[in-house]
């Protein structure tokens, strides 16, 4: 009766403790009833139910094998699974966690799955708190991340013997958008998600003993852009099987994704062992094993330059900005390009970006160093469109020989900056495009086809086809063109004037003559009396050939002349030195056989004399 | 969780109980058993039998013999405890231990004992004390422990100790509520040792104030352990102390490793890295096979580097 009684009084004070205030120690069953004050003999069944009357830091703990719901947790506060204590989710995070600034939180024995048909989205969702402690936890099978430690304001993640493996997203995933996550991974494996430890900006990272592997994109997947910075240390590892061992991408000015790695094996990775992006940089302390390239040896193909597919673009387009990515490399990668990028368009920092200016297609080939020397090199062609231009007029008007060319302007329109024009095809005499205006007096007659094409700032053309027709005015006359020089051969240093005459029709010629030593015009010349002038200047003895082209005029149809050779020879001694230089040269002679002569003695002698032993 | 009603219990249970209970009592206060039991929902005024266990540790520890075991059946809290004699204390593999506050968790204080304390998760609920306090003993082993929510030490090794030999495996030190000393008797290393020897292996000490504090003559030896996250130093050895760690990743902490002549500590095959201040500082002696350009804000130098040989 008296045991009754007291047992009874025991119940009653142990059950009305946890009403009146929270206890520091609750407790969840598989068979508990969240009405009850969760104590270890009324314990609850969730941890829901049950952190309602835990005070904060204090403890729940799992009282025999059962799953106790997800969680959210907004205080300092343990939780101990013992050997059989679960959490699954569905369609929600397992254990979420929005804590007080510093509320520390342990999670200790827990299994969290996403539990099968609408699988949990997070494992387990830090957004604040002060520090994040999980030890031997396992986590499994969640639509994104296992361990998703992102706080605002940074914090610390401190986890020892954890098991996270079969997440849609990352194993662990690291950030903080303005703060410092600082995260701890002693013993872990991560294995089979998308990537096994995610770090992005904010974050640094120590890891003592991972194995990471199967996991589809990365072992370790570090990245930061526009600023951001990620610091990981990595002592023992094994990153095997993986998409890449190491994936390190560091985008955009005043970036830093820095990793270090020692005493890890990086092996059997489908990719390669490493990918580096940008200024992403993985540092080896040389104790490291893993296939690729080192400070003394670069075997052919331990770096490569993934492909990447360079959409085309139109001029004046923001190209959406292409990374480029260097597998095995070690250390950072600098990029170099040979070969001519449309203007406005750069690679920088690893990255492909700008607003090409310049139409057309562009090869170039990309060469990357790494930190150890070892290159890799890819052939890329960027192609720009052209915007839609016009070039008019489309037919141009007959002309007639004497006669003033009506002026025709070509209009280049759509294209930007100044165009330029360059005519395929011979004009009649007399005629010339001028600032892409065809002007001048035919003097030639027939139909000429030729092929204009526009090119404006951006190298961007258009072309038309023209056939121009110049009739025969009734009182067109031919002519020909006679060139003489003054002295052929001439010596050097004499004037020789070139004559050229206008031979052939009727009445006075007017008109230029042009002449040319070879293609350089050396002087336009008015025609007077038939005739046209040109005294050259003083030529080195050698060949030249010298031509010249009639205008035409009103009547007269223009002409070339049959081209002349000239031929200078060395300029004659001058006379007035007395001794002729015949004489000199003869005197000279024999003393040049005797020198020979000499030589060829002492050679011979040279040649006699023994070798020395 | 205290337990306010079992020393009243076994009062009355002594006065009040029928014939076959006081036998029980009497045989347990003749004739003290090696191995007792624990449990959740057992009473102190048990004999501590596997069918009939208390609810305590420092219940059951009066009717365990010297030398003897106590184990936890089924999950539990057990309270805090004061060992002044030789005894294995094993939690098992449940949920529970000791959540303690306002006071020290476990007290060792047995001159030449043997002390064990196996699967226990310690817990100062944010106000404790020091979790594991050792006075005097032989030996001290704690193996696969957690020790947290504690704002003096987690393992404090007193310099009055003597000789005390203290071993460290498996186990997790959490620091995260250490709080600065404020007077000379207080403490805050998540394993502080001050006397005597300690080996701490396959263990993680993190986000206290200092990691590992060794003092006076103590020497520790320390091996695969993470030692991360502390506002001070790492690794802090002052007085006489001589700590050699191999396979170490002192991490994220202030100071990474700090020694203050004659103090030394010695370093092989270790990690330190992103520690905000000086990686290495003072005597601190390298075996030529450490990883220190890793990020520290300054990452200082070994005051000497030894031959491996």
């Amino acid at each position: 009766m008296g045991v009754h009684l007291r047992c009874i009084l025991v119940v009653a004070l142990c059950a009305s403790t946890p009403a009146l205030a929270q206890a520091t120690r609750t407790w969840v069953s598989a068979v508990g009833d969240d009405a009850n004050p969760c104590s270890r003999t009324a314990p609850c069944k969730t941890f829901a139910g049950a952190i309602s009357k835990t005070a904060a830091g204090g403890e729940i703990d799992v009282l025999d094998a059962g799953s106790f719901g997800t969680l959210v947790i907004t205080k300092a506060i343990t939780i101990d699974g013992g050997p059989a204590g679960k959490v699954s989710a569905s369609g929600i995070p397992g254990i979420t966690i929005n804590a007080g600034p510093q509320d520390v939180v342990v999670l200790r024995r827990l299994s969290l799955t996403g539990s099968a048909g609408t699988r949990g989205t997070t494992g387990i969702a830090f957004n604040s708190g002060r520090a994040l402690h999980v030890e031997r936890v396992q986590i499994h099978g969640f639509q994104q991340d296992g361990i998703r430690f992102s706080p605002e304001a940074g914090g610390q993640l401190v986890l020892a013997d954890v098991v996270v493996s079969g997440n849609g997203g990352a194993g662990v995933r690291v950030s903080s958008p303005s703060g410092v996550a600082s995260a701890v991974i002693s013993r872990g494996n991560l294995s089979g998600n998308r990537q096994g430890l995610w770090l992005g900006a904010g974050s640094v990272a120590t890891v003592n003993e991972l194995t990471a592997s199967d996991n589809a994109e990365a072992g370790i997947w570090a990245r930061t852009d526009d600023g951001g910075k990620v610091q990981l240390n990595v002592e023992r590892a094994r990153l095997t099987h993986n998409g890449v061992g190491l994936h390190a991408a560091s985008v955009g000015s005043g970036s830093q994704t820095l990793l270090r790695l020692s005493r890890a094996a990086v092996d059997a990775n489908v990719l390669a062992t490493t990918r580096l992006i940008g200024t992403g940089t993985i540092l080896s302390f040389g104790n490291n094993r893993m296939a690729g390239g080192s400070a003394s040896t670069c075997p052919t193909g331990a770096v490569l330059l993934e492909d990447a597919a360079l959409p085309g673009i139109a001029r004046g387009g923001v190209f959406a900005p292409v990374e480029l990515a260097v597998l095995g490399a070690m250390g950072s990668v600098t990029s170099t390009v040979s070969g001519a990028l449309p203007r406005g368009f750069r690679l920088e920092g690893g990255v492909f970006s700008g607003t090409p200016e310049e139409g057309g297609d562009h090869p170039f080939t990309v060469t990357a160093t790494d930190g150890n020397g070892c290159t890799a090199s890819r052939d890329f062609t960027l192609a720009v469109a052209c915007p839609p231009m016009t070039l008019g007029p489309t037919v141009l008007a007959a002309g007639t020989t004497g006669q003033v060319y009506a002026q025709t302007p070509f209009v280049h329109e759509g294209g930007e900056g100044t165009t330029t024009f360059v005519l395929d095809g011979a004009l009649p005499r007399g005629l010339q495009l001028r600032d892409g205006v065809l002007t001048g007096m035919p003097t030639q007659p027939g139909t000429f086809p030729i092929t204009l094409t526009a090119t404006d700032g951006g190298r961007c053309s258009s072309s038309q086809s023209y056939t121009l027709a110049v009739a025969r005015s009734a009182d067109f006359q031919e002519a020909t063109v006679q060139l003489q020089a003054s002295a052929n051969p001439a010596y050097a240093g004499e004037a020789v004037s070139v004559t050229a005459s206008i031979v052939g029709g009727q009445g006075e010629p007017s008109g230029t003559v042009t002449f040319f030593r070879g293609t350089e015009v050396l002087e336009v010349v008015t025609v007077t009396s038939r005739e046209a002038k040109h005294t050259l200047a003083p030529l080195a003895p050698g060949q030249y050939t010298l031509s010249a082209a009639y205008s035409g005029d009103t009547r007269f149809g223009g002409v070339d002349a049959a081209p002349l050779t000239l031929e200078v020879l060395p300029a004659k001694a001058p006379v007035e030195e007395g001794d002729s230089g015949c004489g000199c040269r003869q005197s000279g002679a024999p003393g040049g056989v005797l020198l020979t002569l000499l030589l060829l003695v002492l050679n011979r002698r040279r040649r006699e004399s023994p070798t020395p032993g | 969780m205290s337990n306010p009603g079992s020393a009243l219990s076994r009062a009355r249970g002594l006065f009040a109980l029928p014939a076959l209970l006081c036998l029980l009592v009497g045989s347990s206060a003749s004739a003290q058993a090696t191995r007792t039991w624990v449990s959740g929902v057992g009473d102190d005024v048990n004999p501590c039998s596997r069918t009939a266990p208390c609810k305590t540790f420092m219940g059951a520890l009066s009717k365990t013999a010297t030398g003897g075991e106590v184990d936890a059946m089924d999950p539990g809290g057990y309270g805090t405890l004061t060992i002044t004699k030789s005894i294995t204390i094993d939690g098992g593999p449940s949920a529970g231990g000791i959540l303690y506050s306002g006071t020290h968790g476990v007290v060792v204080n047995a001159a030449g004992a043997t002390v064990i304390l196996r699967n226990v998760a310690i817990n100062g609920g944010t106000t404790g004390l020091d979790a594991i306090r050792i006075l005097a003993a032989d030996k001290v082993l704690v193996e696969n422990c957690t020790i947290q929510g504690f704002t003096g030490s987690g393992i404090n090794v007193l310099p009055g100790a003597g000789a005390v030999q203290l071993v460290v495996r498996n186990t997790t030190v959490n620091g995260a509520v250490a709080r600065a000393p404020t007077t000379a008797d207080e403490t805050s290393g998540g394993i502080q040792v001050a006397s005597g020897g300690a080996v701490i292996g396959n263990s993680q000490i993190a986000s206290g104030l200092i990691g590992l504090h060794v003092l006076n003559g103590a020497r520790v030896t320390v091996n695969d352990t993470t030692v991360v996250g502390h506002s001070g130093q790492g690794v802090l050895a002052v007085g006489g102390a001589q700590v050699t760690l191999e396979r170490a990743v002192v991490a994220q902490n202030g100071v990474g490793i700090k020694a203050e002549a004659p103090a030394q500590v010695r370093i092989s095959d270790t990690m330190v890295g992103h520690n905000t201040g000086l990686g290495l500082d003072g005597p601190v002696v390298s075996f030529g096979n450490n990883r220190v350009a890793a990020g520290n804000g300054t990452d200082g130098s070994p005051s000497t580097t030894l031959p491996q040989n």
